[in-house]
C-alpha cells in the first residue's frame, strides 16, 4: 500500500511539474491521524500531503460533477479507486465531464476500512489509526489502543466488490488486484430481505425517522448532479414536503435513489456522509441488484455503454405480454 | 449545592415528567440523540455529545405558523335560523365536514380565511444538555427574543419560556471541542437553569435560576457533602484542562473584515460539498425558510430550517443569486458567526461544540478556517504565490458576471470562478 | 373522465368487489395512470360499452407512460393510495414510438422495489391495454381492485 502512495505522489509531482494539470485531487490526512479528507494539491512541494491507505474512502469524482470543478475549465488530476472510477464512467457516458481535461490516476483497491466499525470498538475518542501490513492499530485520546485485522474492518460492501481495479485511467498506481469471479453478491441485503412486508416497512420507517434532510447524501454523490435544482428542494412542483417526517424523508431518499438508478455503482459515499448513519445501502444496493437481475447491468463498467434507464431494447423481457 | 444519587436519576426524571415533558439524551438506532424521555429509558450521559443539539425542541425543524383555507359555499351548515346562516370554518386535516369548528365567520363564500396555528408549547425540561448546547439557546434568544428592539418571535418564545434547561458538565471533552476558545467552557453555565456535575456515585447540582430551583425540588436531593462538592470542582477543572484554545479571538472580527476578498476562501472551501450538515447539527444556527404548502383550497404555512450552504439560499424571485458561488456561501457562514452576529449582538454565534467538524462529510474544520482567516496568515492549501494569474483575473470577472446573470443554467466557461 | 356508477347494477358490482376483501374500514383508493392514446381510450370504451367496473379508482391521464416518473407512483403511495395501476400502449404500438420502451424498464425496476419498501407487490401493477381492448380493461381493473381490496387499506406505512 505504501508503494501505491509513492506512485501516486510521483504521478502527481510529474503532472504538476509538467503543467499538465492545474491541480491534483487525492486523499490526505484530516484534523487528526484518524481522519481522511479530499486534498487539492497545486504545488509540487505539497504532493507529500497525498496519502494512500485503507481510510481513503472519499469518492473524489464528486468534485468533477456539474458546477463543482473550480474553475469550470480547470485541468484536473484525480485519483479514483474501482468504485470511484465507475461514477466517473457514468459521468463520461453522459458527457458531463470533459475527458480531455482530466488526468485520471487509477488506484487498485484492497478494500476500504469502515471508520464506524473502529469507533464502535471504543468508548473513548479515536484519534489515530495506523496500518502495518494487514494490521490496523487504533488509539484513543484516553490512551486505549487495539489492534485489528484489516479484513475484519472493511466496509460491508467491499465484501461484494467485483471491480476493485479502475475501469478508466490514464495511469495506474501500482499492480492491479485480482478481480473476484462469479456473480455479484449483495451480502448487506440478506437480513433485510428476509423480513415480512410489515417488518420492512417498520424498519425503514424507524431508519428514516432520524433523517435531518441535510442533503449530505445528495451533494456527496457524484452522479447526483442536479443539486442546486434538485426536485427535493423545489417548491413548484413540490414533490417532497418541507415537513421532516418519516414518510417525507423516505420519499426524499427515493427521489435520490431513483434518479441515480443506472448510474450508481453503490460506492457508498452517501452512507458515509450521512451524519445520522441511516442505512442508505438498503435502497441503492437493492436497486443495483434488481438492475443486475433485470438486464445483467452494472453501472459505470463500460465506457461505451449507456446508463440502463436512458436506453431500451426492443427485446426487453418485461411487462405483461 | 445539592447531591443526587446516580440511582435516583430515573426517579428524578419521573418526578419532573409529572408537570413537563422530559427530554434527555437516549439511544436512537445506535446513536445518542435528545428525545422525549419515558420511564424505563436509559439516559446516555457517557457519550459526550448527542449527534444533534437539542435546539429542535425549542426551535423545531418544521412547524406550521398558520393554516389557511378558502371558504367554499359547501362549507356552510344548512341554516335553520338566521344565526346559523354564518359559515363555520372547519379547519382540519380530515377534509371537508370533519373535525372541530375552529371559527365562525360571516364572510361571503370563496373568501380566504387564515387561522393561526395553535400554540402547542407545553412545559419541557431538557436534561443532559452540555454547556455548549445551553449556550446555543442563549445565542438564539438574542435573535428571536426582541433583543435591542429587533424581532420578537412568539413561536420560539412560547416554547423557550416554558423550557427548563438542566446542564450536565463535561467529563471528557473531545479533541474537536473548543468551547474555551469562544468564551465558554466544559463547566460553563450560560443558559443553564441548573448545573449538574457528575461524580463517581451521583451528581452535584446547583440551581442557577428560579426554574432551576423548582426543578431541584425533588426529595432525592440532599445537601452535598464537602467531599462531593470538592470532587465536582476537581472534575470541572480537569475537563477545563482538556479543551484547547485553537485560535485568537482578539481582533478576529477586524481580521475577517480585512480578508473578505481573500482568495484563501476558495482554497478553504474546495472540499465543501454545500450540504447543510454543519448547520443542522449546530446548537445555534437559526436560519429558516417560510414555505406555503397547499392542496387545492387549503394549506399551511411552514417554517423550516434552512442552511446557508444551500445553493439556493439567497436565490431571489428575480432569479438573481448573490451567493451563487460556493466560496461566498462558505465565507458567509464563518463571517455570520464571528463578525456579523457579534457586531449586532456583541456575542459570538458559536459555542465551540465541534459537531460541525465531526460530522462534516469532508471534515472541514472551523478551527483551521478561523486560524487562517482570522490571523491574516495564509496557511491554506495553496500558498499565495502559487495562485495563478487567471484565478486573480477570474475573481474580477465574476464580480461583473454575477450581476444580472440568471440563476439557472451554467455560467460561461472561462469566467474563472465556479458557481454552486 | 370520472367513472361514475349510474346504475344499480354497477353499484352492486362495485360493492361486491369491495366486499370480497376483509370488509375494510374505509373504501380502498387506487390511482390508475393511463396513457391518453391507448389505455385511457380503452377505459373510456369500457364505460361506453357499459361494462361493469368496480369503484375505488381515480384515473390520471398522461400523454404517454414514458412520461411517468416512478416517483409519481411512490408519491401516490405516500399520499395514501392503497394501490397504483399503470397502463399504456402495447410495446411496439406507442403513440410516440418509443415512450413505453423506456417506461417498461423504469416500471420493472419500480415493481421490484415496491415490495422492498414494505408495500405488498399486489398493490402495484403495470400493464398494456389498447384503445380497442375495452373488455381487457374491465378485466384488468376488476382483478387489480379485487386484489387490493383483499389486502385492505394500507396500514403501518413507512411510505
Amino acid at each position: 500500500m505504501s508503494d501505491r502512495q509513492e506512485i501516486i505522489r510521483e504521478l502527481a509531482r510529474e503532472a504538476l511539474a509538467e503543467g499538465r494539470v492545474d491541480y491534483f485531487l487525492g486523499w490526505g490526512q484530516g484534523y487528526d491521524a484518524s481522519q481522511n479528507i479530499p486534498v487539492f494539491v497545486r504545488e509540487v512541494t505539497d504532493v507529500d500531503r497525498l496519502q494512500w491507505n485503507p481510510l481513503c474512502h472519499h469518492n473524489l469524482t464528486v468534485f468533477l460533477k456539474r458546477k463543482m470543478p473550480d474553475p469550470p475549465d480547470a485541468r484536473i488530476g484525480v485519483c479514483v479507486k474501482g468504485c470511484d472510477s465507475r461514477t466517473l464512467v457514468a459521468l463520461l457516458q453522459e458527457g458531463l465531464v470533459d475527458r480531455d481535461r482530466l488526468y485520471i490516476v487509477g488506484v487498485p483497491c484492497d478494500g476500504v476500512v469502515d471508520r464506524r466499525k473502529i469507533d464502535r470498538e471504543f468508548t473513548g475518542e479515536v484519534i489515530g489509526i495506523e496500518f502495518t501490513g494487514d494490521k490496523v492499530l487504533a488509539r484513543t485520546a484516553q490512551g486505549d489502543s487495539k489492534e485489528f485485522d484489516r479484513t475484519s474492518l472493511l466496509l460491508d460492501q467491499c465484501g461484494g466488490c467485483h471491480y476493485p481495479n479502475p475501469r478508466v485511467a490514464d495511469d495506474i498506481a501500482g499492480d492491479t488486484v485480482p478481480e473476484p469471479e462469479g456473480e455479484p453478491q449483495w451480502p448487506s441485503l440478506a437480513e433485510f430481505e428476509a423480513l415480512s412486508p410489515g417488518d420492512k416497512a417498520a424498519t425503514l420507517a424507524a431508519a428514516f425517522s432520524t433523517c435531518i434532510r441535510c442533503f449530505a447524501c445528495i451533494h456527496v454523490c457524484p452522479v447526483c448532479y442536479c443539486w442546486d435544482q434538485c426536485v427535493n428542494r423545489s417548491r413548484t412542483p413540490a414533490l417532497v414536503s418541507q415537513r421532516v417526517e418519516k414518510g417525507e424523508n423516505l420519499m426524499f431518499q427515493l427521489v435520490h435513489m431513483f434518479h441515480v438508478a443506472g448510474r450508481c455503482p453503490s460506492c457508498g459515499a452517501c452512507d458515509r456522509a450521512c451524519p445520522v448513519e441511516i442505512p442508505l445501502y438498503l435502497l441503492h444496493e437493492k436497486m443495483n441488484k434488481e438492475l443486475y437481475d433485470m438486464l445483467r447491468f452494472e453501472a459505470g463498467v463500460d465506457l461505451e455503454g449507456k446508463p440502463v434507464l436512458q436506453a431500451f431494447s426492443l427485446d426487453d423481457p418485461f411487462g405483461e405480454g | 449545592m445539592k447531591f443526587l444519587q446516580e440511582s435516583d436519576l430515573p426517579a428524578f426524571l419521573e418526578h419532573l415528567s409529572a408537570e413537563a415533558n422530559v427530554i434527555a439524551p437516549t439511544d436512537v438506532e445506535g446513536l445518542v440523540q435528545f428525545r422525549p424521555w419515558t420511564a424505563g429509558t436509559d439516559v446516555e450521559l457517557d457519550t459526550l455529545l448527542s449527534r444533534q443539539s437539542a435546539k429542535e425542541f425549542i426551535f423545531p425543524q418544521w412547524e406550521p405558523f398558520l393554516k389557511y383555507r378558502y371558504l367554499m359555499v359547501c362549507d356552510a351548515k344548512r341554516p335553520g335560523t338566521a344565526e346559523e346562516a354564518k359559515l363555520e370554518l372547519r379547519l382540519t386535516d380530515e377534509g371537508e365536514g370533519g373535525g372541530e369548528v375552529v371559527a365562525v365567520s360571516d364572510p361571503p363564500a370563496h373568501e380566504l380565511v387564515m387561522v393561526g396555528a395553535e400554540d402547542s408549547a407545553t412545559p419541557q425540561v431538557i436534561f443532559g444538555l452540555r454547556p455548549c448546547d445551553a449556550r446555543g439557546f442563549v445565542q438564539m434568544d438574542r435573535v428571536f427574543g426582541g433583543y435591542g428592539g429587533f424581532y420578537f418571535d412568539p413561536y420560539y418564545n412560547s416554547r423557550r419560556s416554558l423550557a427548563t434547561l438542566l446542564v450536565v458538565t463535561c467529563h471528557q471533552p473531545r479533541s474537536t471541542c473548543f468551547c474555551r476558545g469562544v468564551g465558554g467552557g466544559p463547566a460553563g453555565s450560560e443558559g443553564a437553569d441548573a448545573l449538574f456535575t457528575r461524580i463517581p456515585d451521583g451528581f452535584v447540582a446547583k440551581a442557577l435560576t428560579t426554574k432551576g430551583a423548582k426543578a431541584l425540588e425533588f426529595p432525592g436531593f440532599v445537601d452535598a457533602s464537602e467531599a462531593a462538592a470538592h470532587a465536582a470542582e476537581e472534575a470541572k477543572a480537569a475537563a477545563e484542562e482538556m479543551v484547547s484554545v485553537p485560535f485568537e479571538l482578539e481582533g478576529l472580527r477586524e481580521a475577517l473584515r480585512a480578508s473578505f476578498e481573500s482568495v484563501d476562501w476558495r482554497e478553504l472551501s474546495r472540499r465543501c460539498i454545500s450540504c447543510g450538515t454543519c448547520t443542522y447539527v449546530c446548537p445555534n444556527c437559526y436560519c429558516f425558510n417560510v414555505t406555503d404548502e397547499a392542496v387545492e383550497t387549503q394549506g399551511e404555512r411552514l417554517r423550516c430550517w434552512d442552511n446557508c450552504f444551500n445553493p439556493s439560499y439567497t436565490l431571489e424571485a428575480s432569479g438573481h443569486n448573490p451567493r451563487d458561488v460556493k466560496s461566498n456561501r462558505f465565507r458567509n457562514r464563518f463571517n455570520h458567526k464571528f463578525w456579523y452576529y457579534p457586531e449586532k449582538y456583541d456575542s459570538l454565534l458559536c459555542s465551540g461544540c465541534g459537531r460541525c467538524i465531526t460530522y462534516c462529510p469532508t471534515r472541514i474544520d472551523i478551527r483551521e478556517v478561523l486560524g487562517v482567516m482570522g490571523s491574516g496568515v495564509a496557511e491554506s492549501d495553496a500558498a499565495p504565490s502559487g495562485r495563478s494569474e487567471s484565478a486573480a483575473v477570474g475573481e474580477a470577472a465574476v464580480g461583473e458576471a454575477a450581476v444580472g446573470e440568471a440563476a439557472l443554467g451554467e455560467k460561461a466557461a472561462g469566467d474563472g470562478e465556479e458557481s454552486a | 373522465m370520472t367513472v361514475v356508477a349510474s346504475s344499480q347494477q354497477t353499484q352492486e358490482a362495485g360493492s361486491a368487489a369491495l366486499a370480497e376483501g376483509a370488509g375494510p374500514a374505509r373504501p380502498i383508493k387506487v390511482v390508475a395512470i393511463l396513457c391518453n392514446w391507448c389505455s385511457y381510450a380503452g377505459a373510456d370504451g369500457a364505460g361506453t360499452a357499459r361494462l361493469v367496473q368496480p369503484y375505488g379508482f381515480r384515473v390520471v391521464r398522461v400523454p404517454c407512460t414514458g412520461r411517468v416518473d416512478p416517483l409519481l407512483v411512490l408519491k401516490a403511495f405516500e399520499k395514501g393510495a392503497d394501490g397504483v395501476l399503470i397502463s399504456g400502449c402495447h410495446p411496439g404500438d406507442c403513440h410516440y414510438s418509443e415512450g413505453n420502451y423506456y417506461a417498461r424498464r423504469k416500471f420493472e425496476l419500480l415493481r421490484r422495489m415496491v415490495p422492498h419498501l414494505g408495500i405488498e407487490p399486489e398493490r402495484f401493477r403495470y400493464t398494456w391495454v389498447s384503445a380497442s381492448e375495452a373488455a381487457r380493461w374491465q378485466e384488468v381493473v376488476t382483478t387489480f381492485l379485487a386484489g387490493v381490496a383483499a389486502l385492505g387499506p394500507r396500514e403501518g406505512r413507512a411510505l
